[in-house]
């Protein structure tokens, strides 16, 4: 009797003891968090910081900060800001601007990245014409890339590649870097 | 109260003992008469010494011989834990000692049924006790996760199986592995995420246990939406990893290997959100991933759908 007094006892424990265990097991707690950067951002972030650093533009223009302009995407802006700003280009100080009228008539913009697509791009394309600027654009897949333009991404096999107009890129004075000119693709 | 119930138990085999026919092997009776007398008097390595070499040769089929060993390991192994912890190398080497044994103390008892139920009984609550013991350090080793653990702590849950098997061969214990497959990707993630050097060996055990508890159970909602983030955020993690010393080759290779992650987290975020599609965190997931993919079509449609339940919700 005794014996059976306390095996109960033993197994009300064993299954106290199991049932918290096993609970505690699938509490699921703490599961992973989606990390909800913008990756496309990211990733023309980092090549437009190549672009800065394996191009050469005149030697008038080495003087300065060297800046890059954004236009149209203010979540490239700030990745630019907090991870390139700062960095140097060659003798000079990277500063990211975001773009608008005012920026660009007042400040010399190095590399300019728009958004902008039809009559403003053209408009932007006409106004910075034959001057050092590498203008990258950034159209969809399905669009040629735009007249004027130096560089243009494009989504291929789901990855950001780049094609690039040379002539443009002599028109304006640029010396295109052998890294960038040998991973341009052409469509 | 554990002594006391361990003179109960001795004194019970001495009584079933005694009863027994002295014309079957009774050299080997007097033996295990003499280890239960030492182990009464917990003596239990003078029992052990005692019975041990009997059990390779005139009492290997006997029930009670093979239960008076592993009930001497079992008390070994309780003091090793007394004095130490249940996962020191000799608590361990006592307590695999004490379930070979007390596991082959009911395989002959319930086959040969010519001793008395009592040695079944005993060995069963012996392996219950043991059992109890091995899901505890499953449960103490994650919580307590250091880096590499994770073979012991299935090798623990894996003896905890063996033995409520002998128990139960009915009882099924696959969503408990499930668990813990999930909590061991769990713990190593919490590692990944705090370590200051990255490290692809931590990377793959969890996308590894994942895939372990998804075998297990291809019903499960967790694993998969938590194998999908992992691989998307590890590819997202390698994107941020990206910096002013990075060379264009790297930054291409970077991208590859990012898109591949980006894709192998599309399938189990896709198989979590058939399971149930009007989640809102897989219909962000994916979102997410075929915005990442560049694929804007299927993120806008995704994202349309979340719209639609977020606004159902609220009305």
């Amino acid at each position: 009797m005794l014996r059976l007094g306390i095996r109960n006892i033993y197994l009300l424990l064993f299954a106290t003891v199991m049932s918290l265990s096993f609970s505690w097991l699938q509490s699921d707690q703490g599961g992973p968090k989606l990390d909800e950067a913008n990756t496309i951002a990211i990733t023309k972030a980092s090549f437009l910081f190549q672009f800065a650093r394996s191009n050469d533009w005149p030697n008038d223009k080495k003087q300065g900060n060297f800046r890059i302009g954004i236009q149209g995407n203010t979540a490239l802006y700030n990745l630019l800001v907090e991870k390139y700003a700062g960095q140097s280009i060659g003798s000079q100080m990277l500063e990211v601007v975001e773009l608008n009228d005012f920026v660009l008539k007042s400040e010399f913009i190095h590399v300019l990245y728009t958004e902008s697509e039809g009559e403003e791009l053209l408009q932007l394309i006409e106004y910075t014409a034959e001057k050092p600027i590498m203008v990258v654009t950034s159209v969809d897949s399905d669009t040629a890339m735009p007249d004027g333009a130096v560089v243009n991404f494009v989504v291929q096999t789901s990855r950001i590649r780049y094609e690039l107009d040379m002539e443009n890129a002599l028109k304006r004075g640029l010396i295109v870097g052998n890294r960038i000119l040998s991973w341009a693709i052409t469509r | 109260m554990k002594n006391y119930i361990g003179t109960i138990l001795v004194l019970i085999l001495c009584v079933f003992g005694s009863t027994r026919s002295y014309s079957q092997n009774s050299h080997s009776d007097d033996i295990v008469d003499t280890a239960i007398d030492l182990a009464e008097q917990e003596l239990f390595d003078e029992a052990i010494k005692m019975i041990e070499p009997a059990l390779l040769k005139e009492a290997k089929d006997n029930a009670r011989a093979w239960y008076v060993a592993g009930y001497s390991h079992k008390e070994k192994f309780k003091r090793q834990v007394y004095v130490g912890s249940s996962t020191s190398g000799l608590a361990l080497g006592e307590r695999s000692k004490a379930v070979a044994q007390l596991i082959k103390a009911y395989e002959i008892d319930s086959k040969t049924k010519t001793t008395s139920p009592t040695i079944s009984s005993l060995s069963l609550d012996a392996l219950d006790y043991l059992s109890k013991t091995y899901m505890n350090d499953v449960v103490s080793g994650v919580r307590g996760f250091t880096r590499g653990m994770d073979e012991k702590i299935l090798e623990y849950f894996n003896e905890f199986v063996k033995i409520r098997r002998t128990i139960d061969k009915n009882e099924d214990w696959t969503s408990e592995e499930v668990e813990i497959e999930k909590n061991l990707a769990r713990a190593n993630r919490l590692l990944l995420e705090n370590t200051s050097t990255d490290s692809e060996e931590l990377f793959t055990r969890v996308i590894d246990h994942y895939t372990r508890a998804i075998e297990l159970d291809a019903n499960d909602y967790t694993s998969r939406y938590n194998l999908a983030i992992n691989l998307y955020n590890r590819g997202v993690s390698r994107l941020k990893s990206i910096d002013h010393t990075t060379a264009m080759f790297e930054l291409m290779e970077i991208q590859d290997a990012c898109v591949e992650l980006f894709e192998k987290a599309l399938n189990p975020m896709l198989a979590a959100h058939l399971m149930s599609p009007e989640r809102k965190e897989t219909l962000k997931g994916l979102v997410t991933i075929y915005k990442a993919l560049s694929n804007e079509d299927e993120s806008d449609k995704y994202k349309r759908a979340l719209e639609a339940v977020v606004k159902a919700d609220s009305e």
